[in-house]
C-alpha cells in the first residue's frame, strides 16, 4: 500500500495559497447560488486541498487513471470546495464554478457521478460514503489492486446515520487497512451543536471498539495532517478525526452555526467582508 | 453444461438461482455475488459453499451492502446483491436509488422472498411492494421470471445488461412452464398459450395458475389467451396493445398487491395506446399471513380460482 507524504515548509504554503484560493471560489459561488454550505465547505476545504493537491495519486492528465486514490466526498454539501479544486486541476473549467446549484449545469448542489468524470460517487445523501469505499475497496482486493487507497470524507453530524456504523463494522472486519475515513469534526451539524443535537463522542473510542485505528489531526494543519497521516497503523482501517473551524477563514462565519448555509443573508456586503478576510480583490 | 428442469416439474426459483450462480462463476470472473447472512435462504448458498472467492459477506446489513455495491460497481466488476425482498427492495431501496439507479451503475438485486410466497415467514416478510418500488425509480429494469428454468435463461442476460437491473426469485415449489429451448429477452413477453376471447397478462408464479386457469376456461368453451410478461419494466407494449385490440379485454395476474405492479404497468400501456376492459388479479391493498404456499393463494385471491372468476367476469 501507499505510504503517507511528508510534507516540507515550501509545500505547505504552497498548499495554503491553493485553500485560500479555493476558500475565494467558495464563497462567490455560494452568495452567487443564494444558498449553499458554506460553514462545511470552508471547514472541509484544507483537508481536501491536502489530499488532492499533496497525498493521493492521482493523475492530473486523466483523472480517471486506473491507478488512482479514490476519494468519496461523503458531506456532499461541500462540493463548491470540491469543484474548485477540480478546476484547479483542469478538471472542469474555471467558467463553470458559478453555475453551481443553478439550472443545466454540472455543478449540481451534491456531487453526482455521471456528470464529471472526476466524481467517483453519488453523495448528498449523507452516510453512504464508506460504504461506498468499502465497496471499492473489497472489490480491488478481489482484483489484486493492492496498492491502492480509497478515501471517505464525512461530516461528523453524519455519523448519526446507522449505516456508518454498518460501515466501520465492515471495514474492520475485512481489515480494510487501505479505507482512510476523515471526520471534519467541526461540532456543528445544520441545527446546533452535535453534542446538542445527538452526542456522537467519544468517536475514537467507539471506532477502535470497531477494528480502527483512530488518529486526531489538526484540520487546518498540513504538517500535521501528513505527520499523522504517517503514524497509522498499516493492518487496520485508518480514521483520521480532522479537528476543524466552522466556517474557517471568514471572520464573522467562524464557529457561527448561523452561516451552516448561506441563505439571502449572505449579501454583497458580506461577500465584500469575506473576500478581505481572505485576502482577495473585491 | 447447465441441466434443466423439465416442464411440469415442480421446482423452487430459489433452487435455480444457485444452479446458474455456480454456472456463472465457471463462466466468467467479472461478477461478485453480495450476501446480507441469508445465502440459504436466497439459494445462493452452493457459490458460497462451491466458490466462497466470489461472495462478499456484509452482515445483516443491508443498506450498507446496496451503497457498497455502487463502490463495487465504479471498478468494473458486476455486484449481484442477494437478499429478501423486503430487504433488498424497502430498507435499502434509497440506497438503491442514490447509489446505483441513480448513477446507472452496472449492479443487479436479486430478491427471494416475495409476493405470498414466503409461506411461514408471514406479512414482515411478505414482498406485496417490490415491482411498485422498483418500478418507480427511472432507469431500473424489473423482471419477474415464471419458473426455474426462466430464471437460468434470464440470468446472464441480465449479466450482459449495463446498467441496474432488479430481478425477483421464488421461493416455494412452483410447475416449470418453459422447455430448456425457451429463450429470454429482456422486454419480451412470452405468449405461453393462444387465444382470443380474453387474455391473462401474468408474471411470475402467477402464469402456471394462468395457464391452469385457461385449461378449465377451454372446457367451458372459453378461449383465454396467457402471456407471461416477465420484464415488468420496460413492459413489452406491443404484446399488451395485441391483447387489447384482439381481445375483449385483459386480465393481468401477479403475486403483489394490485396498486403499482403488473396491472398498473399494463394498464397504463392500454390507457394510452387502447383502452381496454380490465381486471386485475392481486393482493388487494392489505398485508399477507403466515401459511403455506398453497393454502395463502386461495386466501389472498390470488390462485387459479381468482384468474378464472377475473376472466369470467370480463367476457
Amino acid at each position: 500500500m501507499r505510504h503517507a507524504k511528508p510534507i516540507d515548509e515550501a509545500k505547505a504554503s504552497e498548499l495554503s495559497e491553493l485553500a485560500r484560493s479555493v476558500r475565494v471560489d467558495s464563497m462567490r459561488m455560494i452568495q452567487h447560488a443564494g444558498s449553499g454550505s458554506p460553514g462545511s465547505t470552508l471547514s472541509v476545504t484544507d483537508v481536501l486541498v491536502w489530499l488532492y493537491f499533496h497525498e493521493m495519486h492521482i493523475d492530473r492528465a486523466d483523472c480517471r487513471w486506473n491507478g488512482r486514490d479514490r476519494l468519496v466526498l461523503s458531506k456532499g454539501q461541500a462540493s463548491p470546495a470540491y469543484y474548485s479544486i477540480f478546476a484547479k486541476l483542469g478538471w472542469v473549467s474555471e467558467n463553470e464554478l458559478m453555475g453551481y446549484r443553478g439550472f443545466e449545469t454540472r455543478m449540481q448542489t451534491h456531487p453526482e457521478y455521471n456528470t464529471i468524470p472526476a466524481i467517483d460517487y453519488t453523495s448528498g445523501s449523507l452516510g453512504m460514503g464508506l460504504s461506498a469505499v468499502n465497496g471499492m475497496a473489497l472489490a480491488a482486493r478481489y482484483q489484486g489492486q493492492n496498492d491502492l487507497r480509497f478515501f471517505c470524507i464525512m461530516g461528523d453530524g453524519e455519523t448519526q446515520e446507522g449505516q456508518v456504523w454498518e460501515a466501520a463494522m465492515t471495514a474492520g472486519h475485512y481489515k480494510l487497512s487501505n479505507v482512510i475515513n476523515v471526520i471534519d469534526r467541526n461540532v456543528f451539524q445544520g441545527d446546533r451543536a452535535c453534542a446538542d443535537v445527538m452526542d456522537q463522542e467519544p468517536y475514537a473510542e467507539k471506532w477502535q471498539s470497531f477494528g480502527w485505528d483512530v488518529k486526531v489531526a489538526d484540520g487546518h494543519s498540513y504538517e500535521d495532517l501528513a505527520r499523522v497521516m504517517a503514524t497509522f497503523d498499516p493492518a487496520k482501517p485508518k480514521l483520521l478525526i480532522a479537528d476543524t473551524v466552522k466556517g474557517k477563514g471568514v471572520s464573522f462565519m467562524e464557529a457561527d452555526n448561523a452561516w451552516h448555509t448561506g441563505g439571502p443573508k449572505f449579501d454583497q456586503a458580506h461577500l465584500t467582508q469575506a473576500l478581505q478576510d481572505l485576502g482577495a480583490p473585491t | 453444461m447447465l441441466d434443466y428442469w423439465t416442464v411440469g416439474e415442480d421446482v423452487s426459483v430459489r433452487d435455480a438461482f444457485g444452479r446458474i450462480l455456480v454456472h456463472m462463476a465457471a463462466e466468467r470472473s467479472d461478477w461478485v455475488l453480495l450476501d446480507a447472512d441469508v445465502a440459504g435462504g436466497t439459494g445462493a448458498k452452493p457459490l458460497v459453499t462451491q466458490y466462497p472467492d466470489r461472495v462478499m459477506q456484509f452482515g445483516i446489513a443491508e443498506q450498507n451492502m446496496m451503497a457498497a455495491a455502487g463502490g463495487v460497481a465504479d471498478t468494473g466488476l458486476i455486484p449481484v446483491v442477494s437478499t429478501f425482498g423486503a430487504f433488498g427492495c424497502m430498507r435499502a431501496h434509497e440506497q438503491f436509488r442514490t447509489a446505483i439507479a441513480y448513477p446507472e451503475r452496472n449492479a443487479k438485486l436479486c430478491c427471494s422472498h416475495v409476493g405470498l410466497d414466503v409461506g411461514p415467514d408471514g406479512a414482515s416478510a411478505q414482498m406485496l411492494e417490490d415491482l411498485a418500488t422498483m418500478r418507480a425509480i427511472p432507469g431500473v429494469v424489473v423482471i419477474s421470471p415464471a419458473d426455474a428454468n426462466e430464471f437460468m435463461k434470464a440470468f446472464p442476460v441480465i449479466l450482459d445488461h449495463q446498467g441496474p437491473v432488479y430481478m425477483r426469485i421464488g421461493r416455494s415449489p412452483t410447475p416449470v412452464v418453459f422447455a430448456a429451448d425457451h429463450t429470454f429477452e429482456i422486454g419480451k413477453a412470452t405468449r405461453v398459450r393462444e387465444g382470443s376471447d380474453v387474455t391473462v397478462i401474468a408474471t411470475g408464479v402467477m402464469v402456471a395458475r394462468a395457464l391452469s386457469a385457461a385449461e378449465t376456461l377451454a372446457a367451458e368453451g372459453v378461449s383465454v389467451r396467457v402471456v407471461n410478461m416477465a420484464t415488468i419494466k420496460p413492459i413489452d407494449m406491443a404484446e399488451v396493445i395485441a391483447a387489447a385490440v384482439e381481445t375483449k379485454g385483459i386480465v393481468t395476474a401477479e403475486d403483489h398487491n394490485i396498486f403499482g405492479g403488473l396491472g398498473s404497468a399494463v394498464a397504463e400501456c392500454a390507457a394510452q395506446h387502447h383502452p381496454a376492459k380490465m381486471k386485475f388479479v392481486g393482493v388487494n391493498d392489505t398485508f399477507g399471513k403466515s401459511g403455506e404456499h398453497d393454502e395463502l393463494p386461495a386466501m389472498f385471491g390470488i390462485d387459479a380460482k381468482a384468474v378464472y372468476a377475473a376472466c369470467k367476469e370480463l367476457i
